[in-house]
């Protein structure tokens, strides 16, 4: 048990060490022996964590001359979503990726069950599906509805290349406040096959409510973010 | 799985408050897997700024919720700020509580990642996870005065265990 602690410890150092900089792709790393006697752990230790981050191909050995890196680990292109950022192509645009984004569909429908509560002024709602990509791999869908009774027009308007906001604003019903809530949650059938996963695995599943200043509900979205991508961050302060 | 406790943290509120307020509903239990005073590595080091091999609390956990197993907790502290802690009773009072009591620590700041990770042999044998299970990954950073830091926190859960929830205002 111990050593299982230790050299996931050790891969994750070296894993921080590449991603800081400190390594860069084509560096040669320490030896296991000048490791085990820095960290003072034991050599196996040392060669299991070397081993392993060569099967996960971060790693490459080359006989008789050492071990190099051969390339950033993924975390690197995590996309830090948290509670300063709102749109989801600005926060991949922060992380310095390339972001690009398509309507999967758009269309009216009647407002009943969910959508009826939710939106009980507007007997039918937009409902918009996004897909995300990010380096042009497929990363999040977005499943957004807004009431017809405050937007119309959709036809007129480039969603994939432009904010949703953006639209809200054009109509005079920017989101000025925003609800959020998080759970993990299996990835909804329909959807695998367009994020390019297996059913049943586990996504970041975003809920987001908007509402204008006059306090009414304008937005309601469901959001499902492929987890190799991201990761959420938020900070807490003590009230002085 | 769906149908068990979860503790809900709101964005902007300190974790133990959810902790608390979870622990008033439910039996909360943990089983310690490890305790003890270790030196830490450059991971830990660079998360804590403190130097390479500096001594470290360490605490391994399992929290239990009406006796079943939900996460695993592994916990870092600065030993220098906690001398002696090692010999504290961890079961039946919240650590931060034991921080603020006996070495008077008052918690300033959190920063906090979630992510999605494939759980490792033993915490699917720890949680009673499926072979291809998925978990939460909370990492926690625990800033005090003069915002040093203090503690750094992985958990370890199973997905349902935590649901966030965050407001904010865009104009």
């Amino acid at each position: 048990m111990t050593n299982d602690t230790l050299y996931i410890q050790l891969m994750n150092s070296i894993k921080e060490k590449i991603m800081n900089g400190e390594y860069k792709v084509g560096d040669k790393i320490m030896s296991e022996r000048e490791m085990a006697e820095l960290y003072g752990i034991n050599r196996l230790t040392v060669r299991k964590a070397i081993k392993c981050l060569r099967q996960e191909g971060y790693l490459k050995a080359i006989q008789g001359k050492g071990t190099f890196v051969e390339k950033i680990p993924d975390l690197q292109d995590k996309v830090e979503l948290g509670s300063g950022d709102v749109s989801l192509s600005m926060s991949i645009r922060k992380g310095g990726l390339n972001s690009s984004r398509i309507v999967l569909s758009l269309k009216q429908i009647d407002a009943v069950g969910e959508l009826k509560n939710a939106f009980p002024d507007s007997p039918q709602v937009y409902e918009l599906i996004r897909l995300s990509f990010i380096n042009g791999k497929p990363y999040a869908v977005q499943e957004s509805y807004f009431p017809c009774s405050y937007f119309k027009e959709t036809d007129r308007y480039d969603f994939a290349n432009n904010s949703l906001y953006d639209y809200m604003d054009l109509h005079g019903h920017y989101p000025v406040r925003l609800t959020s809530d998080l759970q993990i949650r299996d990835v909804p059938d329909n959807y695998a096959p367009a994020l390019e996963i297996k059913k049943g695995k586990k996504v970041f599943f975003f809920t987001y409510y908007g509402y204008d200043k006059e306090g009414h509900l304008v937005e309601y979205t469901l959001s499902y973010n492929k987890p190799e991508f991201t990761s959420f961050q938020f900070s807490t302060k003590r009230k002085i | 799985m769906g149908e068990e406790a979860y503790i809900v943290r709101q964005i902007g509120e300190f974790s133990f408050i959810a902790d608390l307020d979870f622990a008033k509903e439910h039996s909360v239990k943990y089983e310690i897997l490890r305790k003890n005073v270790q030196e830490c590595n450059r991971y830990i080091s660079k998360i804590l700024e403190i130097p390479l091999a500096s001594k470290i609390f360490y605490l391994e956990r399992v929290r239990y919720v009406e006796e079943q197993p939900r996460a695993i907790e592994k916990i870092y502290i600065d030993y220098k700020k906690v001398p002696g802690i090692e010999e504290m009773d961890f079961n039946h009072e919240p650590l931060f509580l034991i921080l603020k009591r006996e070495f008077g620590l008052e918690i300033l700041q959190t920063d906090e990642e979630i992510l999605i990770v494939n759980a490792n042999e033993k915490e699917k044998q720890l949680l009673n996870l499926p072979d291809d299970a998925e978990v939460l990954m909370l990492k926690e950073k625990i800033l005090i005065q003069n915002y040093e830091p203090l503690q750094y926190t992985e958990i370890i859960s199973d997905p349902d265990f935590y649901r966030f929830k965050s407001e904010m205002n865009l104009r």
